[in-house]
């Protein structure tokens, strides 16, 4: 005989609430009804250390109804948030100050300097210093550079003058191309000299020793 | 003796049931207070209460018969 139990009648038997006629449960009523009575006359259990927890009140139990209380976690705050206006401005003032420099619009000496510290990592910019040429000091082992001294001014007699070395021309000179004559001219061919013809004599046919004659 | 009784019926139950059931007949307590101490969901709690009330009716009624 399959027995048929009714949630409404389990939940009315656990909650102690009378039971509807002819459920056919009241046996288990009986039996849980004794359960109550022994249980309060019995000693408690050892419960386990999870539910004991929950009786000493150090863990709340959620109310059986109402609204349940969500978890909340602390904002998170990525550290690049606060970096990304750092980058920003770094990577604007690098295309600006780029785009200034490689159309030569910087100030004077900061386009030179620039332009020289673009020169060391293979860029080149426009407004770099013109490269000083070295030549040889003239036996002295010191090379010497340009001028060091303007000409024509004035120094003390116990020094000796400095003679203005002249600085090789950097633009090699290119000869000049003739200009060609717009019509050709043909060169006239003189008049070779006729040659002296020797006498028709007939030479000796030639002989070759690992031949022989086929006629 | 009748003490002895009520554990040996107890005793017949699935290990989940026989706790749902002493919690909510013996602790006086709710359902969702139930759900709560074992961990589970208060449905969960509902369908171990009806399979034990079943299991103990049957259990009693083959004791009777």
């Amino acid at each position: 005989m399959k027995l048929f139990l009714r949630h409404r009648d389990a939940d009315a038997l656990m909650d102690g609430q009378p039971l509807r006629d002819g459920s056919g449960l009241d046996d288990v009523d009986a039996f849980l009804s004794d359960m109550r009575v022994e249980s309060s006359a019995l000693p408690a259990p050892e419960p386990r250390p999870r539910f004991a927890a929950t009786l000493d009140g150090r863990r709340e139990l959620r109310p059986a109804s109402g609204p349940t209380s969500k978890p909340t976690f602390p904002p998170v705050h990525p550290p690049s948030n606060r970096l990304r206006p750092v980058v920003a401005m770094f990577a604007a003032s690098a295309v600006l100050f780029g785009g200034l420099a490689s159309a030569g619009a910087l100030p004077g000496p900061v386009q030179r300097t620039t332009a020289d510290l673009g020169a060391h990592v293979g860029i080149e910019l426009p407004g770099r210093t013109p490269a000083t040429p070295v030549v040889d000091g003239g036996g002295d082992g010191q090379p010497r550079t340009g001028p060091t001294e303007k000409p024509g001014a004035s120094a003390p007699s116990s020094t000796p003058t400095t003679v203005p070395v002249a600085l090789p021309t950097l633009v090699p000179t290119v000869p000049a191309v003739p200009s060609r004559p717009t019509t050709p001219t043909v060169p006239t061919v003189p008049t070779l000299p006729v040659p002296h013809l020797t006498p028709n004599v007939p030479l000796p046919a030639p002989k070759f020793p690992g031949l022989t004659d086929f006629h | 003796m009748e003490d002895n009784h009520t554990q040996d019926v107890l005793a017949d139950l699935a290990p989940e049931q026989r706790e749902v059931l002493t919690l909510r007949i013996v602790g006086d307590l709710t359902v969702e207070q139930v759900a709560e101490v074992l961990g589970k969901s208060p449905g969960a709690v509902k369908s171990l209460q009806h399979r034990g009330v079943a299991a103990l009716r049957r259990r009693l009624q083959e004791a009777t018969s």
